[in-house]
């Protein structure tokens, strides 16, 4: 990947983030640490597309869902919220395990 | 090991560690009383949230000092011990002693600013940390079932810890049952694992529903800006190189990979959940946030000067440039936050009339007496530590704050308290005790205290 490529891709996921940021209400900081963090792993060939498109298809939407000003979790008190989020974190990541595994015993897809 | 440049970070690593204790005469935090109280008289040890902190904190007695300077060593110490851990986890992952050097120079710059444990005294996760480094290196070294007394140990330090390490021991778990590459050997200690780590999981979450107040709202916000433009700007930056580096490194080694991934996840999202809506305890969950991006800079420091200067002397001298300007910026950090806590003007802290006052009052009074101060002043909660007698606050909403002379001998009379001690820099006695010395005699007064006899 020549300097050229590098920048303006990494211009794209900025962009991306910024549309999510402003328009979809998610955290600003959030979603540009999560862009440059995914496309760095992704350039460096750590993380193969078995695992960015499902992550990019299930994380994000869902991500959002809950990084919107009164989202699903405001309602709940405190200890409650955690223990949805760290099992949405738990579900989300054996999902993609299980994606990357199925994934990985079909090359053809 | 131990080469000289690990031996010249300890020694940075403790000179930033006694900057505490020698720079500040009392502790500083509003929880230190706390912790001494219960560790004094190890009441109730099993519902508390932090048994093995007060255990720890009770075995302090060998040191010789009074309980408020053997807390801030005690300090001190975690903040050591903690470094060392954390040296020997990233010396077992690289076997690199630059690494080990850089991760305990840079555990020490975040003594304070980054990290506020000495600031808020939080004693308890500051010492849980030790376990959680040595449990993660267990687990690491295919140590299985010494991982589950280290575990056990983590949790009963501090709760939150232990949940970072429930939701790391999960991740990591779920990573290996995808794969095929674990051993045979293995396997028959990894279901141990997960029947122990499943019934953990379990337990606390049945803490959390049936206690949900031990998790609060969230008061403080993480912001990676913040922690960018901070001295520990350099560490956040190289921690990102550390991380594709090493997971590089160790893409043929599924337990370190899996490792280093689930520590990532859980750590990011505890210290960032309130980007998630979630929005609790980021300020205590940013400390094991930090705590990554130390293990993951020293990682990367090795790698990144030997690339950005092959040669070994400039290597050397640069290296030493910028350890010097971080050291220099650190120190005087601290510095700040140090003197801030001592200033006489600010009351962040007991104040040094108050500090004699309870320290008079511990010979002057009887040994069966019973002190009472507002509840509105926290430095009240010194005074069973420092005179040694028994000590009650009396709530804001009590009606006796409104009553007159004969309402305050009531109130004395039917609670046996005997004396009255009025923290002058905040409060004032109330007037019908003010104006009836002679029913409320003053047995002691400075510029900071007056105590007012009520039996």
């Amino acid at each position: 990947m020549t300097s050229q490529h590098f920048l303006s891709a990494f211009g794209s996921w900025l962009l991306l983030a910024d549309i999510c940021a402003n328009y979809l209400g998610a955290s600003y900081e959030l979603v540009v640490a999560l862009a440059a963090v995914s496309f760095i792993l992704y350039s460096r060939a750590l993380v193969t597309r078995e695992v960015l498109i499902p992550l990019l298809l299930i994380v994000v939407p869902l991500g959002l869902l809950f990084t919107v000003p009164d989202g699903l979790l405001v309602s709940l008190p405190p200890a409650v919220r955690l223990l949805v989020g760290n099992g949405f974190l738990v579900g989300i990541f054996a999902i993609l395990t299980v994606v990357r595994a199925w994934l990985r015993k079909r090359p053809e897809l | 090991m131990p080469r000289p440049i690990v031996l010249l970070a300890t020694c940075a690593l403790i000179v930033f560690a006694l900057q505490y204790p020698l720079s500040t005469t009392f502790p500083i935090g509003g929880d230190a009383a706390s912790y001494i109280t219960k560790s004094q008289h190890l009441e109730n040890l099993w519902t508390s949230r932090y048994p093995t902190a007060h255990l720890l904190l009770r075995a302090s007695v060998v040191l010789p000092m009074e309980w408020p300077d053997r807390f801030v060593w005690m300090m001190a110490l975690g903040h050591i011990a903690t470094g060392v851990t954390l040296a020997w986890l990233v010396w077992c992952f690289t076997k690199n002693p630059l690494a080990c050097a850089a991760a305990l120079f840079f555990w020490g710059l975040s003594a304070t600013g980054i990290q506020q444990h000495f600031q808020d005294a939080t004693f308890a996760q500051l010492w849980s940390l030790p376990w959680f480094l040595l449990w993660l290196e267990s687990l690491y070294s295919r140590a299985w079932w010494r991982s589950i007394p280290l575990l056990l140990l983590t949790i009963t330090t501090h709760p939150f810890t232990g949940l970072l390490a429930i939701m790391i021991s999960i991740l990591f778990l779920i990573q290996l049952a995808g794969t095929k590459e674990v051993s045979a050997a293995d396997k028959k200690p990894l279901l141990g694992m997960t029947g122990v780590t499943l019934m953990l999981a379990l337990l606390i979450t049945s803490i959390l529903f049936l206690r949900p107040t031990v998790i609060r709202d969230n008061t403080d916000h993480l912001v990676i800006g913040e922690a960018i433009r901070s001295t520990y700007g350099a560490q956040m930056l190289l921690a990102l190189v550390g991380v594709v580096y090493t997971l590089r490194k160790l893409r043929h080694d599924t337990i370190g990979r899996s490792l280093i991934v689930a520590g990532i996840l859980a750590t990011a999202w505890l210290a960032f959940n309130d980007n998630f809506g979630v929005g609790v305890e980021t300020k205590r969950f940013a400390t094991y946030f930090f705590v990554g991006v130390s293990i993951s800079a020293a990682w990367a420091t090795p790698w990144v000067l030997r690339r950005a200067l092959p040669w070994r002397v400039p290597r050397f001298l640069v290296g030493l440039l910028l350890a010097s300007a971080m050291f220099v910026g650190s120190w005087n950090g601290g510095a700040i936050v140090y003197r801030f806590y001592e200033s006489p003007s600010r009351y962040a802290r007991l104040h040094v009339s108050e500090q004699t006052a309870f320290r008079a009052l511990a010979d002057i009074l009887p040994a069966d007496s019973t002190l009472v101060s507002s509840e509105a002043n926290r430095h009240g909660e010194w005074l069973p530590i420092v005179t040694g007698k028994q000590w009650f606050a009396i709530p804001d909403s009590d009606p006796v704050w409104q009553g007159g002379a004969s309402e305050w001998k009531q109130f004395a009379r039917e609670n046996h308290y005997t004396h009255l001690v009025v923290l002058k820099h905040t409060e004032a006695a109330p007037l019908p005790i003010q104006d009836s010395t002679d029913l409320f005699p003053v047995v002691y007064a400075n510029t900071g205290v007056t105590v007012y006899r009520l039996l």
